[in-house]
């Protein structure tokens, strides 16, 4: 086992005094070689577990053993892990090649590679981050894209057991977003190190990592695979954090028993005439043809219950929906989750 | 006119931010009026003596002491407020503790306070009955008339520049470098001096220019506290004083022009060396 976490919390003090409880009792176990996905809104504990995890700050209680040895209170300088930040924090007055031959000449004397040899290790990590070239750039001379991938060499050059990444897409455009995420798993794929990434984005999670650990609160809701975690939430939290949902209360609900029926846009059956399937009347607020699939907003009749639907577009080529227009919906597939 | 190139691309330079003709012109107006003037006079008047005349006025040795005093001093207490300045940054940035607001305001006091008010009260502290001279005198330790005296003057008015400087600078520089660097393997000591004071160099420079400039110029604190001895404690702007009211004007303009020059040189050097930090840092400060 890479990272063993047990009962962390951990406390902070607000600027207006009161307290926040930013982890609360949390346990997790990352495996040798996995890439691991901490998922969950802004504030819900995820990067205060990954900065507990690199000794970067201080846990109230519970314990961090990394690789099978306690490191509750090792200093972060000792622990060998690679962190990488979410706006880089390179060297800005190193250049590309200095910044990343850093870690590699500041170890003991004792440990220390020859310049020669340091120098080697950089340029093929340059070559790895496919920068080639590069080596005299100063970080301003660079995007963002390419000041991560620096910031991952640099990470990378000591030879770290654990790969820490606080938001490591978060403050690069969309595209450029796309393609690094999938370049990490490629990279992750061919090192084959311990991977954990901190990130709000459901869709970089569920495409790139092995495991996904959704994170609400200070606790975590649910772990698992990404199919597991998508097609089987276990909360409604994590229904509705991975992906939007329509929430309808459950018809076959008994008394004082308050569960609902959660449903994805892309499980709502629209037809024009009622059947077996489609049974509640709603009226056609927006169609939205632009994209992959045709998103319709409709408001269940007589009700002020607003349902999010998506249809492909031979289904809308079928159906020729037009504001206004009356029809019935129905549930291909549902989720009940308790109130 | 517009059909000449240059003028063309000086065009697309201005862009789109307006009132650069206006802006520019009030500027360069106001520069002029203020600050260009009175040395293009200075230089003048300075001028009628020749190079002869004015070899004469300086090669004086109470001149030369003169300026010894004031550009070796002023360099001390620039280099002392540099480290100090650094070391009251750093604690005014990176730690939170009651009476930071308050610690912060009395940073600015030198600029304030009129600079006799600061060499009056500095002399009565270090006089033989003040709260420190009544310590140090005892020890064999004369602040007052001697060159100590004015290297703690020029270091109280020199004060606020490193710290204003570096301020800004390690406030945006953030924890994350020093984190990066920590999780890279680096020891405090080689975060201090590999990654923080390389970043700071720049803004640490300018501060201690500024400083520089700032203590070269001084004279209110000083005359109190030096007591003016010629060749040992008398530095130049007071000697030129004394030219004036020995209805020596052109010998007054001739160690003022002098002084300008020197002045000028040295904040050059110190102004390229920061232009090329400031390009190793790729940041503008």
């Amino acid at each position: 086992m890479s990272i063993r976490v047990r009962s962390l919390t951990k406390r902070f003090r607000r600027a207006d005094g009161s307290r926040f409880t930013a982890l609360d009792g949390v346990d997790l176990d990352i495996a040798d070689g996995e890439l691991v996905a901490l998922l969950g809104p802004s504030g819900s504990g995820k990067t205060t577990l990954l900065r507990i995890v690199a000794g970067l700050d201080v846990a109230d209680a519970g314990t961090v053993e990394l690789h099978g040895h306690d490191a509750t209170t090792t200093a972060p300088q000792q622990r060998r892990v690679g962190f990488v930040f979410q706006h880089y924090a390179l060297f800005r007055h190193m250049n590309v090649i200095e910044n990343i031959r850093f870690g590699l000449e500041v170890k003991p004397r004792a440990e220390r590679p020859t310049r020669a040899a340091a120098q080697a290790r950089a340029l093929e990590l340059l070559r790895l981050i496919q920068l080639d070239g590069y080596a005299d750039r100063l970080p301003h001379q660079l995007s963002g894209g390419q000041r991560q991938r620096v910031a991952l060499a640099r990470a990378l050059a000591v030879e770290p057991r654990v790969l820490l990444l606080d938001e490591p897409f978060g403050a690069l455009d969309a595209q450029v977003r796309k393609d690094l995420r999938r370049w990490l798993r490629r990279l992750h794929d061919e090192v084959g190190i311990t991977s954990v990434f901190v990130t709000h984005d459901q869709e970089e999670a569920l495409e790139v990592a092995d495991r996904v650990v959704v994170f609400n609160q200070g606790r975590i809701e649910q772990q698992g695979t990404p199919e597991q975690v998508y097609l089987h939430p276990a909360t409604p939290f994590v229904h509705s954090f991975l992906g939007s949902v329509n929430v309808f209360p459950d018809p076959s609900a008994s008394a004082g028993v308050n569960s609902a029926r959660y449903v994805r846009p892309h499980d709502i059956e629209i037809s024009r005439s009622a059947d077996q399937v489609s049974t509640l009347p709603a009226v056609v607020r927006l169609v939205a043809t632009a994209g992959p699939v045709v998103r319709i907003d409709l408001e269940q009749t007589g009700k002020p219950q607003h349902i999010d639907a998506e249809i492909s577009h031979e289904r809308h080529g079928e159906l020729g929906l037009k504001q206004g227009d009356q029809v019935f919906v129905g549930f291909r597939k549902f989720q009940l989750h308790g109130g | 006119m517009s059909d000449i190139p240059i003028f063309h691309r000086w065009r697309a330079q201005i862009g789109v931010l307006p009132g650069f003709g206006l802006g520019m012109g009030i500027t360069i107006a106001w520069l002029g009026l203020l600050v260009l003037l009175p040395l293009v006079a200075l230089f003048i008047h300075a001028s009628g003596l020749g190079w002869e005349g004015l070899w004469d006025k300086l090669s004086k040795p109470r001149v030369i002491s003169a300026f010894q005093v004031t550009f070796g001093i002023s360099l001390a207490a620039a280099l002392i407020n540099l480290v100090m300045g650094l070391l009251a940054a750093w604690v005014l940035v990176r730690y939170q503790f009651p009476g930071k607001r308050l610690l912060d305001a009395l940073v600015d006091l030198p600029f304030a306070l009129p600079t006799a008010v600061a060499g009056i009260s500095l002399c009565a502290l270090f006089a033989p009955n003040g709260w420190l001279g009544s310590w140090l005198i005892p020890l064999g330790i004369d602040v007052n008339y001697t060159q100590l005296g004015i290297g703690v003057a020029l270091t109280f008015v020199g004060l606020p520049f490193v710290i204003r400087t570096v301020q800004p600078v390690l406030e945006e520089l953030g924890k994350e470098t020093e984190e990066a660097a920590a999780c890279l393997g680096a020891s405090r000591s080689q975060i201090v001096f590999r990654v923080i004071l390389p970043e700071l160099l720049p803004a640490i420079l300018t501060g201690f220019a500024l400083a520089f400039a700032r203590a070269i110029g001084e004279y209110g604190s000083v005359v109190f506290i030096s007591g003016s001895i010629p060749k040992k404690t008398e530095i130049v702007p007071h000697l030129i004083i004394i030219r004036l009211e020995e209805y020596d004007y052109q010998g007054a303009t001739a160690l003022g022009a002098a002084m300008l020059v020197a002045s000028f040189a040295m904040l050059l050097v110190v102004n390229l060396l920061q232009r090329w930090a400031e390009k190793r840092a790729g940041s503008a400060v």
